[in-house]
C-alpha cells in the first residue's frame, strides 16, 4: 500500500514530559513505522501545548485549520493515517478538536511556540523570529536602553514575588564589579506547577535568548540555568539548544561578532523547594547547603560568589525576546496597568480542561475556571481555587469575580505566585487542604529560622489534631497567633508565606474549622478519623458481606441478623459501605 | 551623618550600621541568640526582632537590618515583645533540658537548690551549703529532720537505683555548721523603719520573720505559747526533732536578726487585732491550724477522749497527761503517727485505727518504724460511738471498705453494714485533723470556709495590709510548705512596704524534660549502681524506751558518698544560658507549644560536650569554626524540623578538631556545645 494524500500533511506529536507520560512515545514509534506507507505525510514532534487532559495528541493542519487529534492510542494510528483528510470519518473514531476553539480566552506570548515548533531544531525557532531580539539588541541597542525598555514594558517577575524586572536589572547593571552573573531560576518547586518545564521543553531557545539579553543588559558574561534534576527532558533540550546556539555563534566568546561574550552553564538542583529561593539557590550553585540567607544584601549587589547577580524566573526571561521584538508598548498594552502582559497558569484539580493556559492579566477567575477551564470535572460544584501553591491562598467561589492580577489577588490573601491554580470541589475538606500544604512546607523548610522550623511544625500538629477531632478553640487561637507571627518573623519567603493557605481557608471557610473543632465532624468525609461508619439495623439483611470484607474484623453479627460495627478497631477504610448490597452502611 | 529614631529618640549612625549595633552602642536592650558580634548576621533565632514604623514598615531582625536616614524603629513595643516571646516559646518547645533539677522545681515546695547544696556538701563546704539552703528556707536543721521529702519521690536517681537521701543532708549540713559555731545568718539590710507584725512563731511565721528582718524591716512576732516553733515544737515529738535544735535554729533568727518576739501573747485575748493593725505597717497571719477537729460521734466529749495536738503539746511541755495502759489513736496522718509513737514511748499499749487501708497511709517509713516500736494497726475501721464505762472507754467501731476510685483517683471508705465491733481501752486519742483558730480575725479577710482567703500569688488577703501564710490558710500541711509560704509572703510584704505594690515571687523558671517515669532509659544507662546511704540510728530497744533522737550523725565520708550519688540533673549552663535568661525575662511558658521534640542526645570528646538535645540551631559554633578556617568541626545535617548540628558526615565528636574551642563554647547561647569539665557555680 502506498497511498498519496491530496496535499502534504505534517503530523506533530506532542512530546513534552506530560505527553510522553501519557504514551506519546508509542504513538510516535507507531507513526514512524506506518508513515512509510504514505508518500506525503511527514512526522515530527513538538512539546507540550498545554492541553494536558488531551494527551497523547497530534497536532496537524488540514485545509488551513489546526486540528488536535486527542487522547490517542497507538492502535488508532493506522486508522488515523488512512482517514486523515476525511474529518467526518476521522471524528467517528478519534477525538478531533479545533485548536482555535481550544485556545479561546487565551493569549499566548510565552507559549507562542510551545506545541508548535520542534524544540530540538534551532531552525524552527529561527523561523519564528527566534534570536531576532538578540540581534536587534546587539546591533543597535545599548544595555541601558534595553533596561529602559524592560522598565517601560512594566514586566514583573513571574517567579512569585512580582518585582519589576527592569528595576532589578538596573540595580545589577549599576553594581560595580568586573564579574557579574545572571541566573535563570528553573527550580519550579511548587507541587503541581509545570509552567517553566513546559517552556524549557517546548521552546528552550527562547529562554536562552532571554538569558543572553539579560546578561548583555547587566554586563554579565556568564549565565546559569538552575534546573531541578527531576526535569531531565528540559535539561536535555536545553543542553542541545546551548550546543546549537554555540555552533551558530549565538552564544560564546563573541556573540554574533558583536564583541559581547556570553556562556551558559546548566546546574542541576536536587529539587528542594527552598532552593528556588534566590539566596538559597545561590548557595546551592556555590556547592553549599541550600539555605537562604538574610537580605539585604540582595543578589544584585552581592550574589553568586559575592558578585552582582541577577536572578530571573524562566517565564520572566521567556517574555524578554517578545518585548524586544514587538516593543515595550505592545507588552504594556496587554493586561492591566499595574500588571501588564500575560501569565501562564497550570490548571489542575477538579477541573475539566486541566493543563497549561496563558491569559492576559486582568481576566476574572470565573472566566478561567468556567470559561477556559470548563468548570468542574466532577458532579460537585467548584468550591474554591487555590492559587500559588503552598505559598498561596484559597479563593472561594463567591469571589470568582476577582481579577487575576498582582494587586487584586493580593487583596484576597492569595497570590499570583508562580502560577499553580488548583480547583477544589465540595468534596474537598479545607482543613485537610491547608494541612496538606503545610505538610509540604514542613518537609521543605530548610530549618534555619525558628518560626519556620518549629512554628510551621506546631501549626501542622494543631491542624492534624483538628482533622482527628482532638483539638479545641484554644488551639485555634494558637494556630492564628502562629500564622500571624510566622508570616512576619521568618527569614525567607518560604516561611513568610507558609501560613497563607491556613490564613485564607480560615478567613473564607472558618465554619469548616469550627465543625472539626467543636462538633468533631468533617462534612466532606475526608478526615477519616472523624468519620463513623454505622449499620442501620432496619436495613441490614444480615448477608455478612461487610463482616467478611472488614480488614480488621471489627464487624460482628451472624447470618440473617443485623450486623454491628465495633468502633474502637475501625480503621475507616469504608469497605463495608462499598460492599453492602442494600446500602445499610452509612457514614456519619 | 544620618539619623535614626529609636523608641522616639534620635540617634546617629554610620552608613551600613545595623539597628542592633546602633542599639548596642546606645544601651538599648535587644536580646539575640544567634548573632555573633564579629560575624556576618545569620538570621536564625528571630529573637532580635524590632518594628520599623515608616517606609518599608514591619517586623525585621535588627541584627541584619541596616539603618536608613529617618527610619523610625520601636525596639520594645507589645508586638515586638509578643514575637520574641513566641520565638522563645517555640525554641523551648523543641528543647530537651532541665535548667534546674526536678527535685528543686517539682519536688521541693520551697524550691531549695538541692543539687547545689549536695554539690557543696560533697566538697565539704558545709557553711556554703547551709547558706544556699537558707536562700529558700532558713531552718535547714528542722527540715532535715521532719520533712517527708517530696523531693526524693521525683529524684532522678530513682531510675538508677534509689533516690538520694536528700532530706537528712540538710540536717547534717546544719549540724556541721553548728559544730563550726553556726548557724551563720547573712547580714541584714539597713533599717527601713517599717514594722511588720506576725501572728505565730511557727515555721511560716519564723521564715517570714527571717526574710523580712533581712530586708531591714522591724519584725514583731506574737506567740500564744511560751516558746517558738509552733507545731514543730508542740506537734512533733522530740525523738524526731529535739528541743535544742529548734532553739538553736530559731533563736539564731531572733538574736542575729533582731526579731522581737512576745511569748504567751494570744492575739484576740492579750492584744486585739486592731491594736496590731494600728501599730504595724503590715500584718502577717501565721497562726497555723492547732485546734483538733472533732469526729462528730456520740461520747466524743468524754474526758477519756484526748485531742492528739493537746496530748503532744503536754508531752512537749514536759507535763504529760496520763492516758492509762491502753489507748487507741484514731487517724492515719503524721499527727496520728507522732501521737501513737509518743504513747508507746510512755509505756502505753497503742493501736492505730485508720479508716482506709495501709496503701493510703501518707508516711510509709513512719509506719514501718511505728510497727518496730510496737504500735498496732487496725486498717479499714472507724469509731462510731464511745461510752465511759467504769473509768474505761468502750469504743464501738465499724469496718470499712473502699469505693472504686473517683475522678481524682481517690477511694473513699464506706461503712460495711452490721460489721460493728467493740474495743475496751483506757483512752482514745483523736488525730483526724486540725482546724484554724480565726476567731480573732476580722470577717472581711475570711473566705467561705471561715479561714483567711488570699491571693496565692502574693499571700495578700482582701485587706491589702494583711497577709496570711502557712497552715492557717491551707489547713494542716507540711512544714516545708509553710516555709515556702512564709518566704513568699515576706517577699510580697517587702514589695508592699517598699514599692507600694505587693508583687509576689516570680515562679521558678525551668525547661522540663519530663516526668520521671517517661524519661528514656539511655539517660540513666551509664551510671553505676550505688545504694543509698544508711542513716545511722539508735536500736529499736532504745527507741522504745524513751525520747532519744532516733537518727544519729554521719561521718564526712558518708556525707560525701551520698552527695556524690547525685546525678546533677540541672543544666550545667544554667547561669550562662541566654535562652533561659530571655525566657525568664519574657515570661515564657515552656508548655505553650507542645509537640514533637528533640530527645536526649549527647556526644562528647575530651574537651567538649555537644548537647544536641539543647541546641537551637543558631550555627554560631559552625560559623565561628569556619571563621577560624576550621571546616571540620561541625555542620548542619538533615532538613527542617529535624535538622541538627553535627560533626561532619554525621560523625562523632571524638573525630573532630576542636580549634577555637573557647570562643565557640562561650558564644553558644545554650548548653548546646560546652566544655566537658564545666561545673555550675552555686551561689
Ligand atoms: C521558597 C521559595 C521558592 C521559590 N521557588 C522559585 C522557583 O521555583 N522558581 C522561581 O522562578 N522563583 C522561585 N522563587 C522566587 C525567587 O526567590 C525569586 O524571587 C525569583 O526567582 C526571581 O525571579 P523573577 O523576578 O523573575 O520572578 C521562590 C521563592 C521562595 C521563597
Ligand atoms: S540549655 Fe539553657 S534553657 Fe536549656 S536546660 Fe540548660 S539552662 Fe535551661
Ligand atoms: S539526682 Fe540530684 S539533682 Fe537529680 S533529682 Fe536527685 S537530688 Fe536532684
Ligand atoms: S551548639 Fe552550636 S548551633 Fe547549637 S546552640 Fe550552641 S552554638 Fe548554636
Amino acid at each position: 500500500m502506498n497511498s498519496k494524500l491530496p496535499q502534504s500533511v505534517l503530523l506533530k506529536v506532542g512530546m513534552g514530559t506530560c505527553g510522553i507520560a501519557a504514551g506519546a512515545r508509542a504513538i510516535y514509534d507507531k507513526l514512524e513505522e506506518q508513515v512509510k506507507n504514505f508518500q506525503n505525510i511527514e512526522i515530527d514532534y513538538t512539546s507540550c501545548n498545554g492541553f494536558c487532559h488531551l494527551e497523547p495528541l497530534i497536532e496537524t493542519i488540514i485545509k488551513g485549520k489546526t486540528l488536535l487529534l486527542a487522547n490517542l492510542s497507538a492502535e488508532q494510528i493506522p486508522f488515523l493515517l488512512e482517514n486523515l483528510t476525511n474529518k467526518k470519518l476521522l471524528s467517528s473514531k478519534v477525538l478531533v478538536i479545533e485548536k482555535d476553539k481550544k485556545l479561546k480566552g487565551q493569549n499566548r506570548i510565552v507559549l507562542e511556540n510551545c506545541g508548535i515548533i520542534n524544540p530540538d531544531k534551532l531552525n524552527d525557532y529561527l523561523e519564528k523570529d527566534g534570536y531576532v531580539a538578540l540581534k536587534k539588541v546587539l546591533n543597535n541597542i545599548s544595555p541601558e536602553e534595553v533596561i529602559e525598555n524592560i522598565k517601560k514594558s512594566g514586566l514583573r517577575g513571574r517567579g512569585g514575588a512580582g518585582f519589576s524586572t527592569g528595576i532589578k536589572w538596573d540595580l545589577a547593571r549599576k553594581a560595580q564589579s568586573e564579574q557579574k552573573y545572571v541566573i535563570c531560576n528553573a527550580d519550579e518547586g511548587d507541587p503541581g506547577a509545570f509552567m517553566d518545564r513546559a517552556v524549557m521543553e517546548g521552546d528552550p531557545h527562547r529562554v536562552i535568548e532571554g538569558l543572553i539579553i539579560c546578561g548583555y543588559a547587566i554586563g554579565a558574561s556568564k549565565g546559569y540555568i538552575y534546573c531541578r534534576a527531576e526535569y531531565p527532558l528540559a535539561i536535555m533540550r536545553l543542553r542541545k539548544a546551548i550546543i546549537d546556539a554555540k555552533e551558530s555563534n549565538l552564544l560564546g566568546e563573541n556573540v554574533l561578532n558583536s564583541g559581547f561574550g556570553f556562556e551558559i552553564i546548566i546546574k542541576e538542583g536536587a529539587g528542594a523547594f527552598v532552593c528556588g529561593e534566590e539566596t538559597a539557590l545561590i548557595a546551592s550553585v556555590e556547592g553549599q547547603r541550600g539555605m537562604p540567607r538574610i537580605k539585604p544584601p540582595f543578589p544584585a549587589t552581592k550574589g553568586l560568589w559575592e558578585k552582582p547577580t541577577n536572578i530571573n524566573n524562566v517565564e520572566t526571561l521567556a517574555n524578554i525576546p517578545w518585548i524586544i521584538r514587538k516593543g515595550a508598548d505592545s507588552f504594556s498594552a496587554l493586561g492591566t496597568e499595574k500588571s501588564p502582559g500575560t501569565k501562564v497558569f497550570s490548571l489542575a484539580g477538579k477541573i475539566k480542561n486541566a493543563g497549561l493556559i496563558e491569559i492576559e492579566m486582568g481576566v476574572s477567575l470565573r472566566d478561567i475556571i468556567y470559561g477556559i477551564g470548563g468548570g468542574s470535572s466532577t458532579n460537585k460544584e467548584v468550591k474554591a481555587v487555590q492559587l500559588g501553591g503552598p505559598s498561596g491562598g484559597c479563593i472561594p467561589a463567591e469571589m470568582f469575580d476577582t481579577l487575576v492580577d498582582y494587586e487584586s489577588l493580593m487583596s484576597t490573601g492569595a497570590i499570583v505566585g508562580s502560577g499553580g491554580m488548583v480547583a477544589v470541589d465540595e468534596d474537598t475538606c479545607m482543613v485537610d487542604l491547608a494541612k496538606y500544604f503545610l505538610q509540604f512546607i514542613q518537609s521543605e523548610s530548610c530549618g534555619k529560622c525558628t518560626f519556620c522550623r518549629i512554628g510551621t511544625k506546631r501549626m501542622l500538629e494543631i491542624l492534624t489534631r483538628m482533622t482527628e477531632g482532638k483539638s479545641n478553640m484554644e488551639e485555634l487561637n494558637k494556630l492564628r497567633a502562629l500564622a500571624q507571627n510566622i508570616g512576619v518573623a521568618s527569614l525567607c519567603a518560604l516561611g513568610k508565606t507558609a501560613p497563607n493557605p491556613v490564613m485564607t481557608t480560615l478567613r473564607y471557610f472558618e465554619s469548616e474549622y469550627l465543625e472539626h473543632i467543636n462538633e468533631k465532624k468533617c462534612s466532606t468525609g475526608v478526615c477519616k478519623a472523624l468519620v463513623i461508619y454505622t449499620i442501620d439495623e432496619q436495613k441490614c439483611i444480615g448477608c455478612t458481606k461487610c463482616a467478611k470484607n472488614c480488614p480488621v474484623d471489627t464487624i460482628s453479627g451472624s447470618l440473617k441478623k443485623p450486623h454491628y460495627i465495633h468502633q474502637e478497631k475501625c480503621i475507616k477504610c469504608g469497605n463495608c459501605e462499598k460492599v453492602c448490597p442494600v446500602g445499610a452502611v452509612s457514614k456519619l | 551623618m544620618s539619623r535614626v529614631i529609636l523608641n522616639s529618640k534620635e540617634y546617629f549612625f554610620n552608613e551600613g550600621q545595623t539597628i542592633l549595633s546602633v542599639c548596642a552602642e546606645n544601651d538599648i536592650y535587644i536580646p539575640t541568640l544567634c548573632h555573633v558580634k564579629e560575624l556576618a548576621p545569620y538570621g536564625s533565632c528571630f529573637v532580635c526582632v524590632v518594628e520599623i514604623k515608616n517606609g518599608r514598615a514591619g517586623i525585621v531582625p535588627s541584627c541584619s537590618t541596616a539603618c536608613s536616614d529617618g527610619m523610625i524603629v520601636e525596639t520594645d513595643n507589645e508586638r515586638v515583645k509578643g514575637i520574641r516571646k513566641m520565638a522563645l516559646e517555640l525554641l523551648m518547645s523543641d528543647h530537651f533540658g532541665d535548667c534546674l533539677a526536678p527535685c528543686m522545681v517539682e519536688g521541693c515546695p520551697a524550691n531549695i537548690n538541692i543539687q547545689g547544696f549536695l554539690a557543696l556538701e560533697g566538697e565539704g563546704k558545709y557553711q556554703e551549703a547551709a547558706k544556699l539552703i537558707r536562700q529558700k528556707a532558713p531552718i535547714p536543721n528542722i527540715l532535715g529532720r521532719v520533712c517527708p521529702a517530696p523531693c526524693e519521690k521525683v529524684c532522678r536517681r530513682n531510675r538508677v537505683d534509689e533516690p538520694i537521701s536528700i532530706r537528712i543532708q540538710k540536717r547534717y549540713i546544719s549540724d556541721k555548721e553548728i559544730e563550726q559555731g553556726g548557724p551563720f545568718l547573712p547580714a541584714k539590710a539597713s533599717d527601713t523603719g517599717k514594722v511588720v507584725s506576725i501572728v505565730g512563731a511557727g515555721p511560716a511565721g519564723m521564715t517570714a520573720s527571717y526574710f523580712l528582718a533581712l530586708s531591714g524591716h522591724r519584725v514583731k512576732v506574737y506567740e500564744a505559747h511560751p516558746k517558738h516553733g509552733g507545731m514543730t515544737r508542740y506537734g512533733i515529738p522530740y525523738y524526731r526533732l529535739p528541743e535544742d535544735i529548734i532553739d538553736k535554729e530559731l533563736d539564731a533568727i531572733i538574736a542575729q536578726l533582731g526579731v522581737e518576739i512576745l511569748y504567751n501573747t494570744k492575739v484576740g485575748k492579750d492584744i486585739s487585732f486592731e491594736e496590731l493593725m494600728e501599730s504595724s505597717d503590715a500584718v502577717l497571719l501565721a497562726n497555723g491550724a492547732q485546734i483538733s477537729s472533732s469526729m462528730d460521734i456520740p461520747g466524743e466529749n468524754s474526758s477519756l477522749v484526748v485531742p492528739a495536738v493537746k496530748y503532744l503539746e503536754l508531752v512537749a511541755k514536759h507535763t504529760p497527761r496520763e492516758i492509762g495502759n491502753e489507748t487507741v489513736v484514731v487517724g492515719g496522718g503524721h499527727t496520728a503517727m507522732d501521737a501513737a509513737r509518743t504513747a508507746v514511748r510512755m509505756g502505753v499499749k497503742t493501736t492505730i485505727l485508720y479508716r482506709r487501708s495501709e496503701e493510703e497511709m501518707p508516711g510509709k517509713d513512719e509506719v514501718a518504724e511505728a510497727i518496730e516500736e510496737g504500735v498496732e494497726f487496725q486498717y479499714l475501721s472507724a469509731p462510731v460511738k464511745c461510752e465511759e464505762v467504769k473509768n474505761k472507754l468502750k469504743v464501738t467501731c465499724i469496718k470499712m471498705e473502699l469505693s472504686q476510685p473517683d475522678a481524682s483517683g481517690r477511694r473513699s471508705p464506706i461503712p460495711v453494714k452490721g460489721s460493728e465491733y467493740e474495743l475496751q481501752v483506757d483512752t482514745m486519742i483523736m488525730a483526724i485533723g486540725q482546724r484554724v483558730d480565726s476567731s480573732f480575725m476580722p470577717l472581711d479577710i475570711l473566705g467561705k470556709r471561715g479561714i483567711p482567703e488570699i491571693d496565692k500569688s502574693n499571700m495578700q488577703t482582701r485587706n491589702e495590709k494583711v497577709f496570711a501564710a502557712g497552715d492557717c490558710v491551707t489547713g494542716p500541711d507540711l512544714v516545708v510548705t509553710a516555709v515556702a509560704a512564709g518566704r513568699k509572703a515576706a517577699f510580697a510584704i517587702d514589695n508592699y512596704l517598699m514599692k507600694a505594690v505587693a508583687f509576689g515571687e516570680k515562679k521558678l523558671f525551668s525547661s522540663v524534660t519530663g516526668e520521671l517515669c517517661e524519661l528514656p532509659e539511655v539517660m540513666f544507662a551509664t551510671y553505676e549502681k550505688k545504694s543509698r546511704m544508711i542513716i545511722p540510728h539508735i536500736s529499736i530497744e532504745e527507741r522504745k524506751q524513751g525520747f532519744n533522737v532516733i537518727e544519729l550523725p554521719a561521718s564526712d565520708e558518708q556525707l560525701k558518698y551520698e552527695a556524690e550519688r547525685c546525678l546533677l540533673c540541672g543544666c550545667v549552663e544554667v547561669n550562662d544560658c541566654k535562652l533561659k535568661e530571655y525566657s525568664e525575662l519574657y515570661d515564657v511558658d515552656t508548655k505553650m507549644f507542645q509537640g514533637e521534640s528533640r530527645e536526649y542526645e549527647k556526644d562528647s570528646n575530651d574537651e567538649v560536650v555537644l548537647e544536641t538535645d539543647k541546641c537551637i540551631n543558631c550555627a554560631s559554633c559552625i560559623r565561628i569554626a569556619e571563621a577560624n578556617d576550621n571546616y571540620k568541626l561541625l555542620g548542619l545535617t538533615g532538613r527542617g524540623f529535624s535538622s541538627r548540628v553535627k560533626p561532619p558526615f554525621n560523625g562523632e565528636m571524638k573525630e573532630v578538631d576542636c580549634l577555637a574551642c573557647d570562643e565557640i563554647v562561650n558564644n553558644c547561647p545554650t548548653a548546646g556545645i560546652r566544655k566537658g569539665n564545666k561545673k555550675v557555680e552555686y551561689s
